[in-house]
């Protein structure tokens, strides 16, 4: 079962991250974003049927069988939470014409994902994503970065930040505003 | 209300995870509790769209708020999916806490005591979530619960916080309501 246990883990780690990266590529307007989540989707897919196979093998009795299903609803679950989120992303491809206001609809003050340019005289730059701990330091996560015409999804701890790079973010607006700041090099991170 | 449905529907999807780590059936009834929340606003925004579109004459604002509020309905559906495992006879089979424990936004919770620096403050007041990436998602205080806490949410003595956040904030965040780290 610890293959399940790692394939449950990669389901729920990619269905949150399809969530956050559906709603960029709206409030972007990116469809290199769409496509990235076409992919996901298609991963989750996969990720779904692995598990149904390795679940269905693993059941001796009915006790077992009925927990067993539990895995196979949480694992569908998130495939279907996936489907939803994808829809999002495939607004994109009505006419532009037809969705000129589409972005606004969350410029909201509430709205928890936001844009952070990297400016060369930033304290961040050069530095880690492991080293600065983003995210427990700052209550801001970094879910993907745009390098030049290139994308990086859900950048792992040893991803270097380089002058230029475009941080997409999700966290709270104090986290944001400081960050933000710090990428401007208007304030020191440390 | 599209915002406040985004919002109920990433409440309900970490509630419904909260409700399967620590195979809680509270939780997971708020969750089933949400999504009639999220029904009334879809069925209320569903309305007004279409008769904006019908006064503006521009069918595309329309289909776009509808589709986009559809998604979240199905978002919030998947949520309710999860936590209905947690309310079935029988206990959820451990690899699914311990997946939840391994993924990178994990959950946790601890008890506040008397000591801690984030006894008697607001959430507002303590920024816990900017300070450590921790979010608190759910308060237990006695026999009663908290659902998304805001800002304006006093911590009390005694409560337990359900929080998710990245691992390395965990430790962080357990030292806090315990009152061993006394920095934030």
């Amino acid at each position: 079962m610890e293959n399940v246990k790692d394939l449950l883990v990669e389901i729920k780690d990619k269905s949150e991250l399809i969530v956050d990266l559906a709603y960029s590529a709206v409030i972007l307007d990116s469809e290199d974003l769409a496509k990235e989540v076409e992919k996901l989707e298609g991963e989750i897919e996969e990720l779904t049927y692995k598990i149904r196979i390795l679940t269905m093998l693993a059941a001796n009795t009915p006790d077992e069988a009925e927990q067993l299903a539990g895995i196979l609803q949480v694992a569908d679950s998130a495939k279907n939470l996936a489907n939803a989120a994808a829809d999002i992303a495939y607004l994109l491809d009505l006419d532009i014409s037809e969705r000129p206001f589409l972005p606004s609809l969350f410029l909201k003050a509430d709205e928890k994902i936001h844009v952070v340019r990297v400016y060369p005289n930033s304290s961040i730059v050069n530095r880690t994503l492991g080293e600065l701990n983003i995210e427990a330091e700052s209550g801001v996560r970094v879910i993907a970065i745009k390098r030049g015409r290139s994308w990086i999804y859900d950048p792992e701890d040893n991803v270097r930040i380089k002058e230029g790079d475009i941080l997409i973010v999700r966290g709270t607006e104090d986290g944001y505003n400081f960050l933000d700041r710090v990428a401007r090099g208007e304030e020191n991170w440390d | 209300m599209l915002i406040e449905m985004k919002n109920i529907s990433e409440l309900m999807v970490d509630l419904a995870y909260s409700a399967l780590i620590f195979n809680n059936k509270e939780i997971a009834e708020e969750v089933k509790y949400l999504e009639e929340k999220i029904d009334e606003r879809y069925y209320q925004l569903q309305e007004e769209a279409i008769k904006q579109a019908i006064t503006e004459g521009n069918p595309y604002g329309a289909l776009i708020l509808i589709r986009l509020a559809t998604s979240i309905e199905a978002i919030s559906d998947s949520a309710v999916q999860i936590a209905d495992v947690v309310l079935r006879d029988i206990e959820p089979h451990p690899i699914l806490r311990e997946s939840i424990k391994e993924s990178d936004i994990t959950i946790t919770r601890a008890r506040v005591r008397k000591d801690s620096i984030l006894a008697n403050k607001t959430l507002g007041e303590v920024n816990l979530a900017s300070e450590t990436g921790m979010w608190v998602i759910a308060i237990k205080r006695e026999h009663s619960w908290i659902f998304g806490p805001t800002e304006n949410t006093k911590i009390f003595p005694g409560d337990i916080l359900l929080a998710k956040g990245p691992i390395e904030g965990v430790k962080h965040f357990i030292r806090l309501c315990k009152g061993l780290d006394k920095k934030i």
